[in-house]
């Protein structure tokens, strides 16, 4: 009997120290956005659409067809 | 070998962002140097270059030292009729030291369902001294340091635009030197050689610098978020190096039909040898 009193105590315990352990102090982070491709291809990503849009190119020095 | 550019798959780019971003408006600007070698078969390639960017709806284009190659009047003749707004803040009469091109414009833009926008771009070049050129009405063209000039102009431009942009077609470390010093500058979208920002929102003091390379092997897309009290909340970049992955956009390919062979028989009644153009290759 002493010993059975003894075996569940000692359960208790354990499993106290082990919640306790287990017991979250920091939050996940959540997982980062991850924007999917919204073209085909995948080269163009998709989004909130901004307040503005802005593309541009230079130093073109006339080439209409691809270079190199 | 693997050619990158071409305004074929700039145009299939351009059609796909809009599709991306379907509310979004866009400004689609040139940092200057766009023309070819100063030849009749160059000449014929930087009109329908220009032609071509037109179409795809470019709205304002810098001037280049290297536009002014031929002098004022020919870079005229071949915008001559586009809607492209030319712009140039630091490219100035010798006489009189007035701008020789408008020095800076303002670009009302609005999305579907978005209120309007409106972008002030100015244009500079690098501080040349000995760069002399023939300009309009027997006076030539000189430049004038770009902070110098965009100090005086940044500051009417900020009244009237939301978003303050500086196309630059000089060196980055140019451009770091006009943040520090002209205050009131959202972006300067620059090229300048080989010089290819990430995809990394480089900032200096408020100013974000991106620099697209050069060839038009290139694009670069700016993402801007504005907060409802008008200030630039966050900015995303993507640069477009456009390789065969990038589909070429077939009413653009059919329309470049015509104007290459209008170079290709240039090329011919020049004897087939004529001086190689920079473009098209």
């Amino acid at each position: 009997m002493r010993i059975r009193v003894a075996l569940a105590a000692a359960s208790l315990m354990l499993a106290g120290t082990v919640l306790a352990q287990s017991a979250p102090t920091v939050a996940t982070p959540p997982a980062p956005a991850v924007n999917p491709p919204a073209s085909p291809q995948g080269l163009i990503t998709a989004g909130r659409s901004p307040e503005l849009e802005m593309l541009f190119t230079g130093d073109v020095v006339g080439f209409l067809e691809p270079c190199g | 070998m693997n050619p990158s550019g071409g305004l074929a798959r700039r145009a299939w780019l351009i059609e796909q962002v809009k599709k991306a971003l379907p509310e979004s408006p866009v400004l689609l600007a040139d940092t200057g140097n766009f023309s070819d070698n100063p030849t009749p078969a160059g000449d014929a390639k930087t009109r329908a270059l220009l032609e071509g960017m037109t179409r795809l709806g470019y709205q304002v284009a810098n001037v280049g030292e290297r536009d002014l190659t031929a002098g004022y009047d020919a870079l005229m003749e071949r915008v001559s009729g586009l809607p492209l707004k030319l712009v140039s803040s630091n490219l100035v009469r010798q006489d009189s030291k007035e701008p020789v091109f408008p020095p800076f414009t303002v670009v009302k833009v609005q999305g579907k369902g978005r209120k309007e926008i409106k972008v002030g771009v100015l244009g500079v070049v690098r501080f040349n001294p000995v760069f002399q050129k023939s300009g309009p009405t027997g006076t030539n063209i000189v430049i004038v340091p770009p902070s110098e000039a965009l100090a005086k102009l940044v500051p009417e431009v900020r009244k009237q635009a939301d978003v303050v942009v500086v196309l630059a077609a000089l060196h980055k470390d140019d451009a770091r030197a006009i943040a520090h010093e002209v205050p009131g500058i959202d972006f300067v979208l620059g090229a300048f050689a080989n010089m290819i920002s990430g995809t990394e929102d480089e900032v200096e003091g408020t100013t974000h610098l991106l620099y697209v390379g050069n060839q038009g092997k290139y694009v670069g897309e700016s993402r801007v978020s504005i907060a409802p009290e008008g200030k630039i909340a966050s900015v995303a970049n993507y640069m477009h190096m456009l390789t065969a992955r990038y589909p070429d956009d077939q009413a653009t390919l059919d329309w470049m039909a015509g104007p290459l062979h209008k170079v290709q028989d240039i090329e011919k009644q020049a004897g087939g040898a004529a001086p190689a153009a920079a473009g098209g290759h």
